[in-house]
Order: C-alpha cells, then structure tokens, then sequence
C-alpha cells in the first residue's frame, strides 16, 4: 500500500536505480491499472498479459524522463503518465498485428459468445460492457477505445494507427453498432440497470 | 433498452472502463523480472556504483583531481626544462673560491658557491680588496684541474695575466681534456649565459671592464670601487685585451633559447578580472534530500588588494529546490497572496507532513580570497565572505493529510524580499591561467544560512561547485 507521494517518490528514484525491489513495489501497485486499461484493447488473455508485460518494461526504462516534482499529486501524474505508455504499446501491438487482425464484421464466434455471457444476473454489469467491447474486432476495438475512452480526435487516431479519418469514424460507427447489437441482445433478456 | 444510443453507448462504456477491475492475479512479478533481467540487467548490489554517488562528490572530485594533476604535470615538465643546466653546475660548486688579483693588486674574489645558489638571473661575484695570498688563487695546476673536474663552473682569473693565462674555459660539454689556455676568461652555464647577455646595463658594463681585465688589467679601474660584480656568462676566449669573443655552443644555445634578449620587462597590471560562472546548486532546507539539482550562473568581478588578497563580488542568478519536512518551518500566510488565490479550507493550521519548494534568487556576493599557493601558473585559494539574496519568486508545493486523505497544494509568491547578507560563503579551489589574461577557476562551495528566508522561514543549505572562466584586462603597464 502507498503511503503517499514520498514513498511514491523514494519508489521512483529506486526504480531509476535499476532497483528490483523499489520496481517489484511499483509493479504491484500498479499491475492492477495496468491490466484495467489492457484488458479493454485485446480479447486473448494471453496477449494483454503480454503488452502489460511490455508496458511496465518501457515504463522502468523510461522513469528517469517522469518529472514528480512538477506535479502535485505523484501518484495520479504517475498514473497518467504510465497510462500513455500502455495506451501506446497497445496501439503498437495492434499495428504490428494488423495484417491479420482486421475484421469488419461482428464475428460468429462473437455472437455466440455474447449469448453465452448470460450470467443469471439481471442486470448489464460493468464487466459485461468490458467484456462486449472485447469482444468488438480489433480494428473496430481500438478505435472505440481511443475514441470513447482514452477520448482522441480521430486525426490522432488516424495518426497512431495509420489509418483515415474516415476509417476512423466509420471503424467507430460499426463498432458503436455492434456494441449495440451484442448489448442488446443482452438486455432483451436483461433490464440494464445503470450502476450506482 | 431495447435501442442505446451512441451517447449512451459511450458512456457506459466509460463508467465501465473507470469502474470495472479485471482480474490480475494472472500477471505476475517473476515473468516481468526475467524480461527485465534481459533488457535491464541489475547490477550486482555489492559492487561499487558511480552513478549512485551524488553528482556534487563525484563532480568535486573530478575538478579537483584533474586541477591537481594540471598542477603536476606542469611542475614536471617545469623542472625537467629548467634544472639540467643547475643539475650539471652544481656539483661544480666545490671548487674553491677563487681570489685573483689584479692589476692594482686587488683581489677579485669568486664565489662559485653563491654564484649557483643564486637564480640564474643575477650572478653575484664579490670583489673586495683584500691582500693577494700567493698561492690560493690562480695556480694553474691546481685550480685549473679543479675546474676542470667540475666541469662546468664558470670561473674568472683576472688582473694578473700570467695567471690568467691559467685558465681556460670549461663547459659541461666540453671535455675536461682541454687545457687551460692563456687568455682564456672563464663561462658559467647556459643558463646562466643566457641570462647575462641578455643585456643588463650593469652586467655589461661589469662584462666590459671584466673583458679589459683579461688582457691587461683594466678590470681595476671598473671593480675597484664596487661591492659586488654581476657576472656576465659570457666572459669567453679573450684573446687579447679588451676583446671579447664568445663561446660558440653557448652563443648557439642562446640563440635557441626563448629567453627574451631584453631584461627591461614590462609588468602588466591585471589586478581586476571579470569572469563567467556556472555550476549546479544542491539546496537543502531540512531532512529531506533533495533529488533535483539547480543552477548557477551569473557574472563575477574580482580585484586584488595585494598579491595573494583579493575582493570579489558577482551577480548571480540560481534557482534552488528543496525539501522540508513540517516541522522545519511555520506554517503562515504569506504576505503578499490575496485570499482569494490562497486555499485556506482549513480553521486552524493542517498537519502538514512535508513541503517541496522552490525559489528563483539573485545573489550578490561579497567575499575575500586569499592565494595560499601560487605554483607556475596555477593558484590555489580560500574564498569567504557573506552574499544578500534576493528572492524573486518562491514556489511551495504543501503535502498534507485531512481525514486519511492526502492533499496537496501550490502556493506562488513572486514578491521581491531582500536578505542582505544573510549567507555565509566559503569556498576553495584553485585557478589555472590560460594565457593572454584568461584562467580557469574551479571551487567546491558551501553556503551556510545565517537567518530564516522566504515565506515559509527555511534554513538554507547549499552546496555543490562553480566553474569561471575568467579574464583580466591589463589596467597599466609598467616597465621594471
């Protein structure tokens, strides 16, 4: 547990030490946010696991160029900062994979998976909503998650992936469709019930 | 729910995105660590780390270590260009003073010793009137065998020439074959050549009348009144009298050297100098230490009083940052922050657990230094005195807790306060000329406080090292 900035900071200076320990500390504290925003950009386990894996190397690689002093509160510009570098490795891992990751159409396997996530619940939790963008194709998930979540323009977006505004807006489009689709079909079988 | 909306879509998308935690119990530490031993290979913790010793040790010790082997180096190659012809003379030194006699049956008396114990600058022979002793001076078998075994020693017969005619000139290359020839006036060293003809009035005229003594006992009429003879040495071949004629080698020896040929110096007055300066500043105000370096720079301007004392003064502009924890200071509403930029949520004073600050600082010091040594070109000094701050903006940063919940906030202030000397400087370091009235200087620094300053009443530490390049204009010249 963090007892605040300055034990944030002695962390940090470890971690730019080289330190295992400080590093092992700051893993822990962060792997949870980490796999949050992770989780959201791959469907295959196995590979968020991988671009967290990857974003943590990079953010230890690169701690010594996060300035604490110039924030107030460490731990959220830490956050912040650590964020863009997994936000970044997912987009790079998306565009190495690109070739073989573009689908433009809902999947069989998609539908039928969201008729599986029938839970008994009556309700659309959040994990159903994570779980149904996950469930989006690739293409059409990563710009929904840089549109709506991390909230891009679609010029960047189009900029980090290497795409056209248009493809950009149209990739959201039919990502927001198919989101609906697959909620739907849940809550016609399920009252949402918005979360408190 | 049969239709959601876009915005609906989006903005459970969002809730779920901030809210939901997967779970992470899959992700774990020793897969990360081995990647991380691949890529980022820790190293072993008990061997010795550089780049953990703070920057201002390492740095001080680099500058100091590099001036100390500056000031070695050139010591040895001083000595080694310098002494050979001393190293060869020395030994010459046991030849017995030698008492000539002149024509007027003054004795001319030779100090070998005193003429090599002396800089090379000034030869001194004392010449007194005292009784000839026949047989001390001017014999030709013994003395001359001795000067002959020395080597090197410029010796001078004089007044008498059938005693003269004893002697021959010896050089430390010349063979010691060589034998005592009539008419043959005695040389010193090189060095010492080159600095007798580099023309002193009175060395020449001493040469002068020395140079007549060999051939016919004029040397009466120019040493007879006079203490002390400065010995040219040249005083070669005197083949006849009046003529002087010199030492090939030696005249080579003294074309080569870079000895200026006049002895009228001119000495620059470079009293004032002006410098640049630059350096990191590590500031401590409490426990904490602090992980971020300032700057130093600014102007510098120096005068010396003496030879060895001088005053200095600058204007410098450095920026320091700097920890402290709550109980260092007095948690007070600064003066110069209206209340409606200045967060005060809280009735009494918070807990406040520690506080981050920084200030932009003009400093104005003024100090004395003092050149404990002066080896060739490098000065070695002590530097103390007191410096004024003037704060121009200080920034707070204050780390607090209320109910179990962290805050913080930022204060500005960026209202000038004065602290007329309010620190105490000390330094040392040393400082090498570059030549043409430009130097180096490098000094370790330790500013100590001497009162609270800025709003929050810190105690201000600073240490760490200024680099100056400095010139000196020539002010006057004068001639010696």
């Amino acid at each position: 547990m963090m007892n605040g900035n300055h034990h944030i900071s002695a962390l940090i200076a470890g971690c730019r030490q080289n330190d295992r320990s400080s590093q092992k500390e700051l893993y822990e504290f962060l792997k949870g946010y980490a796999m949050k925003i992770c989780y959201r950009y791959q469907h295959n386990q196995y590979q968020v696991e991988e671009i967290v894996s990857e974003g943590f190397t990079k953010f230890f690689k690169n701690i010594h160029q996060f300035d604490e002093n110039r924030h107030l509160e460490i731990t959220m510009a830490l956050k912040g900062w650590f964020k863009r570098i997994l936000v970044n490795t997912c987009i790079d891992y998306y565009r190495k994979n690109s070739s073989y990751l573009h689908g433009q159409k809902l999947s069989e396997e998609t539908e039928k998976i969201a008729d599986h996530g029938e839970t008994g619940l009556d309700k659309l939790s959040y994990k159903e909503i994570i779980e149904a963008i996950r469930l989006l194709s690739p293409a059409y998930r990563t710009v929904f998650n840089l549109f709506v979540i991390e909230g891009m323009s679609h010029e960047e977006i189009g900029k980090h992936l290497g795409i056209s505004v248009g493809a950009s807006k149209s990739n959201l489009s039919k990502a927001r469709e198919n989101l609906r689709k697959i909620l739907t079909k849940k809550s016609d079988v399920k009252r949402y019930v918005e979360p408190i | 729910m049969s239709n959601l909306s876009d915005k609906e879509i989006d903005r459970l998308s969002r809730e779920a995105a901030d809210s939901y935690e997967p779970d992470d119990s899959s992700l774990s530490w020793s897969r990360l660590q081995q990647k991380l031993d691949q890529t980022m290979p820790e190293r072993p913790p008990d061997s010795f780390r550089f780049g953990r010793m703070n920057p201002y040790v390492w740095g001080s010790a680099v500058i100091l270590l590099a001036g100390a082997s500056f000031f070695t180096i050139k010591n040895i190659r001083y000595s080694q260009h310098s002494t050979p012809n001393i190293q060869t003379v020395i030994p010459s030194v046991s030849v017995p003073d030698a008492k000539i006699k002149n024509a007027s049956g003054n004795t001319v008396h030779l100090d070998s010793t005193a003429v090599f114990q002396k800089s090379a600058v000034e030869e001194n022979i004392h010449s007194s009137e005292t009784d000839q002793k026949p047989g001390s001076s001017a014999k030709p078998g013994s003395d001359a065998d001795a000067m002959q075994s020395s080597g090197s020693v410029s010796d001078l017969s004089n007044a008498n020439p059938n005693k003269l005619s004893g002697y021959k000139q010896t050089n430390t290359r010349q063979s010691t074959k060589n034998a005592l020839k009539p008419g043959v006036a005695v040389v010193a060293g090189s060095s010492l050549t080159s600095r007798a003809v580099s023309g002193e009035d009175q060395n020449a005229r001493e040469t002068n009348g020395m140079d007549a003594g060999t051939g016919a006992g004029d040397m009466a009429g120019s040493t007879k009144n006079k203490n002390q003879i400065h010995l040219p040495a040249v005083l070669t071949h005197g083949t006849g009298p009046g003529k002087v004629t010199g030492n090939d080698s030696l005249m080579n020896q003294l074309a080569q050297s870079k000895t200026p040929i006049h002895q009228k110096s001119v000495h620059l007055n470079r009293s004032l100098n002006i410098g640049f300066t630059f350096g990191p500043d590590y500031t401590n105000a409490g426990d904490i230490a602090n992980n971020q370096i300032g700057n130093y720079i600014g102007l510098t301007l120096g005068y010396y009083l003496t030879d060895k004392l001088s005053v200095n003064t600058g204007f410098i502009y450095t920026n320091k940052f700097y920890w402290s924890k709550a109980h260092n200071y007095f948690f007070q509403q600064p003066r110069s922050i209206s209340p409606a930029i200045y967060p005060r949520p809280f009735a009494a004073p918070p807990p406040i657990d520690y506080i981050n600050g920084a200030s932009n600082i003009w400093e104005l010091p003024l100090t004395l230094r003092y050149d404990f040594a002066h080896h060739n070109k490098t000065k070695f000094f002590a530097d103390a005195g007191l410096s004024s701050y003037f704060m121009m903006k200080q920034t707070y940063i204050y780390f607090l807790h209320s109910n179990q919940n962290q805050l913080a906030y930022k204060i500005s202030d960026n209202q000038q306060i004065n602290y007329w000397f309010g620190i105490a400087d000390i330094s040392a370091g040393f400082e090498a000329e570059l030549g043409k009235g430009f130097s180096f200087q490098a000094e370790p620094f330790l500013k100590l406080p001497l009162r609270n300053m800025g709003m929050e009443d810190l105690k201000l530490t600073s240490y760490g090292f200024l680099m100056t390049f400095k010139y000196a204009p020539v002010l006057s010249r004068s001639k010696k």
